[in-house]
């Protein structure tokens, strides 16, 4: 092979990657003043005060999440928003997730009947709180995450809904926000919001008030990796329109269209990309004008895994959901039919997603192996690296510098310092380390559809964790 | 004291120096972009050379460009963060040292000559908190005599930037002053999405004064396509009672959807007020229009004796919303026509039973058939409804709905032959 072949093929793979992340990067920035364009207060204010919203119901699973749940309840029960429900489905809990409901909200079995159109596990027992009268519990046979949702989806009073992990919180304008764009675009099915890592954050009267970075280096890593991939990554995919992804975490949908595609998928891991997948399907197949879009302000603050180990069953996860939806809708691969979602967004998602770790790892071998065998300057190797984690910390660098302009950020020098480290550190060997994770799971996940894999919570500790300021 | 903030909503961004910052990234995004094409196209122009040494100095050229930006823009965000944090905490100090100049100048004191940024919005913010109390009236003579409304109004109308024009008109739309409300109609006509919103938002609440004159294309403009349902929704509501012709002249459009939004609004802004579109538009041709005109019925809408056959005849609708909505527009019934709404408990479409349950929740005479339909209705997905909702109602009001066997003197419901042929 020519040896200054292969240097342009490497170069010319590198540049059309980067002109992509420029073009996002514009997006990104482009979006940001669009962003404040749109969502000024006095807009959120009149929603707040006019009876014109769409009352939403917040759907939260909840499985095993005693350590949890109380603190995710109480921050919902907080949101600012005129009309809203929560309807917490324990979906075959084992533990003290109900005993935990009930004691802390005052539970009572009440009688409900409801319109069921998706199948689903049996529900045990239906619950109202007598001191929050828009709080339910349902008591259902375990059968997962989507399960749990079809259930809590067929409870639902209200048009829109928003599913939420139990471990996770909302910030208090959160729904007013993603709100305010269904009010703004009456075709619009799905909008999703910003997930950002909960770890590290500051509480006082079960508000965040500031953000610190975590110890554990696997958390921080995880900070850079989320302002990258929410702030920069699906910033341009939405703008596209070529959204595949409202993060599982917190998305709001319109109800009746959720129930007539079916509800979540049961045997799938990754339920959340599967639905949005489906609705694309679906509206492309009624050919009616749809959007699902992401917007950047909304903010969800979840709990990231802070072990190594969880962690790697998180993204084994992430990557067979990933795999699992891509084959299941083959179909729209290439099809014109489906329009940029079959042309331009799924061939996306197959190369740049899920065959990255494969596309990748190969690079990395075959690089090694030209070298080793002197079919390839190792100079030139060297440097070609160095560019690439370059170029990678400055996507980084720059969605930190988006991030900066958040109303909750990371604000102590020392700990943006330490942020900017990882982000560099993350093209060294963490992002190496999840391919292999990422490429296992191709490798495996055939084997395993459908299987979660055990996961653990970490109760969110809402105490106040700052000093009253002193008196003036 | 501050005075409370009314819009309360804290802004996501912090606008300090965001826009240079914009063209900075911007900047940064074209160069890389640049800087890559050019130097894949060298590299190409290499290719046939042969020649490795150039390869290399290509591809140091490049990491020396991006290092320089990596630099550039850490350094950008230690600054940027290390300023915005010291002036947070300057920010309140002035806010609450303009709360009281303010107050100062209410009282009759000395007249602000200047108003910083963080003045004009502490301004804003003042007379929106306090829209109906004269003071806010000052504040807003204040604002516009130093000039600051026609400067915003200037901005909003011509200035290149379209993030400008809004921070601009938001601050108009904020003042509320009816001096303004032509460029608010002006820029509902606006390319741009954003400026349109925050112009109708602006207009609405300028044309909600009473008297104040609807322009006679406003509807044309509502209707045209440039605003979601939602949004003129929105808009009719804040307009409040001045809406009136606006809501009249859609309930008469040729499109369904407008029909349908008029007679939405009109429930929502005074269904005793319209209730002659509701006699109107119960004969409509749409289902969606003639469920809306019970809903208005339903919500308060004075119900003349004439209609009440025409109101039980839309129960035999083939439209479930229309079923449903007239089992809710019953309510408006001196009495519960109970056969009517026992027929519909049995109703093959939830909604539709859940509405006529809630209808014979009620009333005392309605209760009592609901309590009979717990163990008598011959639907069993009626029963089930009726049984839920007399679970409700014991446990929210401690009602005491008598059980079927037990209720002597209540009367089944039934039809008669031939009436409870469902559509």
């Amino acid at each position: 092979m020519n040896l200054t072949a292969v240097e342009f093929m490497f170069l010319v793979y590198f540049a059309l990657m980067n002109v992509g992340y420029a073009i996002g990067l514009t997006t990104t920035v482009r979006q940001l003043a669009l962003s404040i364009r749109r969502h000024q207060t006095v807009r959120f204010a009149s929603l707040l005060t006019r009876d014109t919203h769409k009352p939403i119901s917040l759907l939260v699973p909840a499985f095993n999440e005693e350590a949890t749940i109380e603190a995710s309840v109480r921050s919902l029960l907080n949101l600012r928003y005129p009309q809203f429900e929560v309807i917490v489905v324990s979906d075959g809990s084992r533990d003290r997730t109900l005993e935990e409901l009930t004691l802390r909200f005052d539970l009572h079995p009440v009688s409900m009947v409801v319109p069921l159109t998706i199948r689903t596990q049996a529900v045990r027992a239906t619950y109202r709180s007598a001191s929050v009268p828009h709080l339910l519990v349902i008591d259902k046979d375990n059968g997962g995450k989507a399960d749990a949702l079809n259930v809590a989806l067929q409870y639902a009073r209200y048009p829109l809904f928003c599913a939420l992990d139990a471990d996770s919180l909302l910030d208090e304008e959160a729904l007013l926000r993603v709100a305010r764009r269904f009010a703004d675009d009456d075709d619009l099915l799905v909008v999703g919001g910003t997930v950002r890592p909960l770890n590290g954050a500051v509480f006082r009267g079960g508000q965040i008030v500031d953000l610190t970075l975590p110890r554990r280096a696997v958390e921080r890593f995880q900070i850079v990796e989320y302002i990258r991939a929410f702030l920069v990554g699906r910033t341009t995919l939405s703008t596209y329109g070529l959204l595949l992804i409202i993060s599982g975490a917190f998305g709001l949908f319109r109800r009746d269209v959720v129930l007539q595609v079916g509800g979540y998928a049961h045997d799938t891991v990754g339920e959340d990309m599967e639905l949005i997948v489906r609705l694309h399907r679906h509206a492309r197949e009624q050919r009616r004008p749809y959007a699902i879009t992401y917007v950047i302000d909304p903010i969800c603050w979840t709990q990231v895994p802070d072990t190594w180990g969880l962690l790697r069953r998180q993204r084994d996860r992430w990557q067979r959901g990933l795999m699992e939806t891509l084959w299941r809708h083959r179909r729209m691969f290439l099809n014109p039919r489906y329009g940029r979602i079959g042309l331009v967004a799924m061939p996306y998602y197959v190369f740049f997603e899920a065959l990255a770790p494969v596309i990748e790892l190969t690079g990395y071998l075959l690089a090694i192996g030209l070298v080793l065998s002197g079919k390839f300057s190792a100079p030139f190797v060297a440097l070609f690296f160095l560019l690439a984690i370059a170029y990678g910390t400055l996507i980084s660098f720059s969605a930190q510098s988006v991030e900066v302009f958040l109303r909750q950020r990371i604000s102590p020098p020392g700990d943006r310092l330490r942020l900017l480290l990882f982000a560099l550190l993350d093209n060294l060997g963490f992002r190496q380390w999840t391919l292999i994770i990422r490429f296992w799971a191709t490798l495996t996940g055939p084997l395993r559809a459908g299987q979660w894999g055990k996961q653990e919570r970490r109760r969110i500790d809402t105490t106040d964790t700052t000093p009253d300021p002193p008196p003036s | 004291m501050a005075a409370p903030r009314s819009a309360d909503v804290q802004p996501m961004w912090r606008q300090f120096q965001l826009l240079p910052f914009t063209g900075m990234a911007l900047g940064i995004s074209v160069t890389l972009t640049l800087t890559m094409v050019v130097f894949t196209y060298l590299l190409f122009l290499n290719l046939f050379a042969q020649s490795f040494s150039r390869s290399l100095v290509i591809v140091l050229g490049v990491l020396v460009v991006v290092s320089l930006t990596t630099v550039l823009l850490t350094v950008t965000q230690l600054t940027y963060v290390t300023v915005t944090a010291r002036q947070d905490r300057d920010v309140d100090a002035q806010r609450a040292a303009w709360q009281t100049r303010f107050d100062r100048f209410l009282a009759g004191g000395e007249v602000p000559q200047h108003l910083s940024a963080l003045a004009q919005d502490e301004l804003l913010q003042r007379r929106e908190a306090q829209a109906d109390h004269p003071d806010s009236a000052r504040l807003a003579a204040l604002y516009a005599g130093l000039g600051l409304r026609e400067r915003d109004e200037a901005l909003a109308l011509r200035h290149r930037n379209g993030t400008t024009r809004a921070l601009a008109l938001e601050r108009l739309v904020l003042l509320r002053d009816d001096r303004t409300l032509p460029v608010f109609l002006t820029l509902l006509r606006d390319a741009r999405g954003s400026l349109r919103n925050l112009a109708l938002l602006g207009a609405a609440r300028a044309l909600s004064v009473p008297g104040a004159p609807i322009p006679p294309d406003l509807t044309g403009v509502l209707t045209s396509g440039a605003f979601s349902t939602q949004q003129v929704r929105e808009a009719l509501c804040l307009i409040g009672p001045p809406a009136e012709p606006l809501v009249r002249h859609m309930a008469a459009d040729a499109r369904d959807r407008w029909r349908e939004l008029a007679v939405d609004a009109a429930t929502r802004l005074d269904p005793q007020r319209y209730a002659d579109l509701a006699d109107t538009l119960l004969r409509d041709p749409t289902p969606g229009v003639r469920a809306g005109a019970l809903r208005l019925y339903a919500g308060g809408a004075p119900l003349h004796p004439g209609m009440h056959a025409l109101v039980l005849a839309q129960a035999q609708d083939p439209a479930w919303a229309v079923r449903a909505m007239s089992a809710q527009a019953m309510r408006a019934f001196a009495q519960p026509p109970t056969v009517v709404l026992w027929r519909l408990l049995g109703d093959p479409n939830w909604w539709v039973r859940q509405h006529a349950a809630q209808t014979l929740a009620r009333s005392e005479a309605g209760r009592a058939v609901l309590g009979r339909a717990v163990t008598e209705h011959p639907d069993r997905f009626a029963r089930d409804m009726a049984r839920t909702v007399t679970a409700e109602l014991t446990v929210a009001a401690n009602l005491t709905v008598p059980a079927g066997p037990s209720a002597p003197g209540v009367p089944l419901p039934v039809e008669p032959a031939g009436a409870a042929a469902r559509a």
